[in-house]
């Protein structure tokens, strides 16, 4: 969901093209169609959230600069992602549009067609593509288009755009459009005398304030203003001069009193306008068809039925993240450690073939080996928001979401927050009040990210022994789904709490549209997995290798030349003792071992984690996994790369066994076992619940405006973290679980 | 020795991409913003 950057950067000469639509119209489709960009595409409403342009070459080679904008049914707004698209079709960007292209859903023509008549009020040269004719035609729903030209005075172009159909001519429509400019005239929109006095007298101020292109352009901000200012909840629009608002406020305060709908008044007199002209232009049939969406809907967003296949679709997604990335993860362990014991054969030892065998080929490897996870955690996201069964689900969370106080719409931000926490904090701007967004934004890390993917799996394959199971489904499944359930039931509970307390609010309400099941583009939905794993190997890979890098050297030095040299004496004593070869090398080995355990505890970060130890072990951590820990709240990602690197050296590992294993054998200095199960569930609801994740801190002081609420943030879940963990551990041990 | 040396340079290399990453030190890319920014914005009241 995160924004494109520009393919070209736009020159001073190309015209500017806005792509604008109802949610789920295909606009996106229509963009990408148009532009061979690659923007995300979604069966899900509200996929765009910024503004994405493409420079285009046309017909004749026109060049223009084509702009996505949000999905938006009117041009009323109420949230910052709204006045985006707003501002720019009314020309308040920094540039005024050439021509704007209207993608409306064929099978929905009526809502389309209210957003149609809102932009012609605009008075740019407009083209309306026609989308889905063919689900359209298969509805027998029907179309006079020439009808439709005659009445709003655009170009209609019919489209299929996930197939390619009628982009040619939409091109060759918008090239038309632009070097021979009709402006439309503007919809014959019935308003009652009171409100064209009241228009007039917004206009006057408008006009004094704002300096219009066109006087007409105040007309159209006007009733803009009273539909999105009207009420006194606390709206994001910005930079509304406070004598503008004043009016707005006067004008709708005298028209309450007198007992006046303003937004039935506007709005009802375009939806009269729609109304005529679906009857000259649409024919529908008189009993329309039961699709099979109404009835896969009927199973799919039933009250009990819906809640019990989500849960079903969720368990089958787990168990397959599980059991399909295993032969592919063995195959990247695999030749890993093959490059490690290449690397300690062909250089002399020291501490470079130290840092490369254990720093970075260890942090590379570790880095590599989730990408079957995530990359089939992101292909079953996208299938299934293809699909459209997101929609579905967002329908049946509702009724939860709702109960403890969050938006419906937060569903969309919080189902990102399952791959990360950053884009889906700035997709909370398709909430409307700023209550809302701020809650969604607090209980959003709670959500199990993606990098919290490879500490579950790296836990439950250390605790659980292979072929563990619970009934028909692997251990490490059920575990998995455990944590994301534990995730789901945090963050709910979270905002339950925080609505009730520090963000106090009404519960709101949701209004979702339901697309139709789709199949989806799969070259499409490759290629957005791709770029998802792509992101994570360039942006978090990256810094995981770094700092598995300084993590190293900080385990490693300073050093103890008391213990080196005590080692030495050790070691030339082995070698003159005349003992059998095998005896010697086992002795040997107890002496490397020996001299890189207390090199460790001598490092920089070994005696920061021994301080900290006596507040881990309660939780069933030692000081090496508190290094761990620590290391994650730089990003959490960080945590097995981190384990690795102590692993290793502590274990002294010439073998480069994959680090379950060295996990597994680790033992407590009494010899009990280290990584029991009821620890590693510990360890894994401290993942969970925990905020360890530096860009999301940063974002949230970006998006809340300051520092106030990532602090509070990174507080309350760090308290949480602990006492769960805490809890976990000492109850669990308490009932005889800690073996 | 040389050894030494390598490990000097690929830790300060290390700290360095992890400075410019995480906290924003050094030649930041030059990206159009994509958005603006919650706190940019004039509040109402």
């Amino acid at each position: 969901m995160s924004a494109t950057a520009l393919a070209h950067p736009p020159t001073a000469r190309q015209a500017l093209v806005l792509v604008a639509g109802n949610p789920n119209s295909g606009k996106s489709t229509v963009f990408n169609a148009l532009s061979g960009a690659r923007t995300r595409v979604a069966n899900y409403p509200g996929v765009t959230i910024d503004r994405r342009s493409a420079t285009v070459t046309l017909a004749e080679g026109l060049s223009i600069e084509l702009t996505d904008l949000p999905g938006t049914y009117s041009l009323a707004a109420r949230s910052r992602e709204e006045q985006i698209a707003v501002e720019s079709l009314l020309g308040h960007g920094p540039r005024r549009p050439d021509a704007i292209l209207i993608v409306a859903d064929a099978t929905a023509l009526a809502r389309a067609l209210y957003l149609t008549v809102e932009i012609l009020e605009i008075g740019r040269p407009v083209v309306i593509a026609l989308n889905m004719t063919d689900e359209a035609r298969r509805d027998g729903i029907e179309i006079d288009i020439a009808r439709l030209e005659v009445l709003t005075g655009a170009r209609v172009i019919p489209t299929v755009a996930n197939k390619g159909l009628g982009t040619d001519a939409l091109g060759a429509a918008l090239a038309d459009a632009i070097r021979q400019p009709v402006t439309p005239r503007p919809p014959d929109v019935a308003r009652p005398v009171a409100l064209v006095t009241d228009l007039a007298e917004l206009e006057g101020v408008i006009l004094a304030e704002r300096e219009m292109q066109r006087p007409e352009d105040a007309r159209v901000w006007a009733q803009w203003l009273l539909l999105s200012l009207e009420h006194e909840a606390d709206d994001e629009l910005a930079n509304i001069p406070q004598a503008i608002r004043a009016a707005v406020h006067r004008v709708t305060a005298r028209a309450a009193a007198a007992g006046r709908n303003l937004d039935l008044e506007i709005i009802g007199g375009r939806y009269q306008l729609v109304d005529r002209l679906m009857g000259e232009v649409c024919r529908t049939p008189a009993t329309p068809r039961r699709t099979w969406t109404d009835r896969a809907d009927a199973v799919l967003t039933h009250k009990a039925g819906g809640a019990l296949a989500f849960a079903v679709v969720m368990m089958v997604v787990f168990q397959a993240l599980f059991s399909w990335s295993e032969p592919a993860i063995a195959v990247i362990e695999d030749t890993v450690a093959a490059v490690q014991s290449w690397v300690t054969g062909v250089m002399p030892a020291g501490p470079l073939t130290s840092l490369l065998v254990n720093g970075v080929i260890a942090g590379v490897g570790n880095v590599v080996v989730f990408v079957p996870q995530i990359g089939l955690l992101f292909l079953f996201i996208g299938l299934l928001e293809d699909l459209g069964y997101l929609a579905r689900a967002a329908f049946v969370i509702d009724r939860v979401m709702r109960a403890v106080g969050l938006h419906g719409r937060a569903f969309v931000p919080m189902l990102s927050g399952f791959s990360c926490a950053v884009p889906a904090v700035m997709a909370t701007r398709t909430l409307e009040s700023r209550t809302d967004r701020l809650l969604t934004m607090l209980v959003l890390p709670l959500t199990s990210c993606s990098a919290r993917l490879p500490v579950y799996v790296l836990v439950t394959a250390t605790v659980f022994a292979p072929g563990t199971t619970v009934g028909f489904l692997s251990a490490g499944a059920v575990a998995l789904f455990a944590m994301y359930a534990l995730s789901v039931v945090a963050a709910l509970t979270a905002a339950a709490v925080l609505r009730r307390t520090v963000l106090k609010g009404p519960a709101p309400t949701l209004v979702l549209e339901l697309p139709p099941y789709r199949m989806p583009v799969f070259s499409v939905l490759l290629r957005g997995v791709w770029q998802r794993v792509k992101t994570f190997l360039v942006d978090a890979g990256t810094v995981i290798l770094a700092l598995t890098i300084v993590l190293w050297a900080l385990l490693s030095y300073p050093k103890d030349a008391a213990v080196s040299a005590e080692a030495e004496q050790a070691r030339a004593a082995v070698s003159a003792s005349g003992a059998p070869p095998e005896q010697q090398e086992a002795q040997l080995a107890a002496i490397d071992s020996h001299e890189s355990g207390a090199q460790l505890r001598y490092s920089v970060a070994g005696r920061f984690g021994r301080l900290i130890e006596p507040a881990l072990e309660p939780l069933g951590f030692d000081w090496r996994i508190g290094i761990g820990i620590l290391g994650a709240f730089a990003a959490r990602e960080v945590f097995v790369g981190t384990l690795g690197v102590v692993f290793d050296i502590s274990e002294a590992d010439e073998t480069n066994e994959p680090l379950r294993e060295v996990l597994r054998a680790a033992t407590w200095p009494d010899g009990a076992r280290l990584m029991t199960p009821l620890a590693g569930v510990s360890l894994m609801v401290f993942f969970v619940l925990a905020c360890q994740c530096m860009s999301t801190v940063a974002i949230v002081r970006r998006e809340s405006g300051g520092w106030r609420w990532p602090i509070f943030m990174v507080a309350y879940m760090t308290v949480l973290a602990y006492t769960a963990s805490l809890a976990v551990y000492q109850v669990g041990s308490r009932l005889g679980w800690g073996l | 020795m040389w050894q030494e040396a390598g490990v000097i340079v690929i830790v300060s290399g290390a700290v360095a991409y992890l400075a410019r990453k995480l906290f924003g030190v050094g030649p930041k890319p030059k990206k159009p913003p994509s958005f603006v920014p919650l706190s940019d914005l004039k509040r109402r009241r």
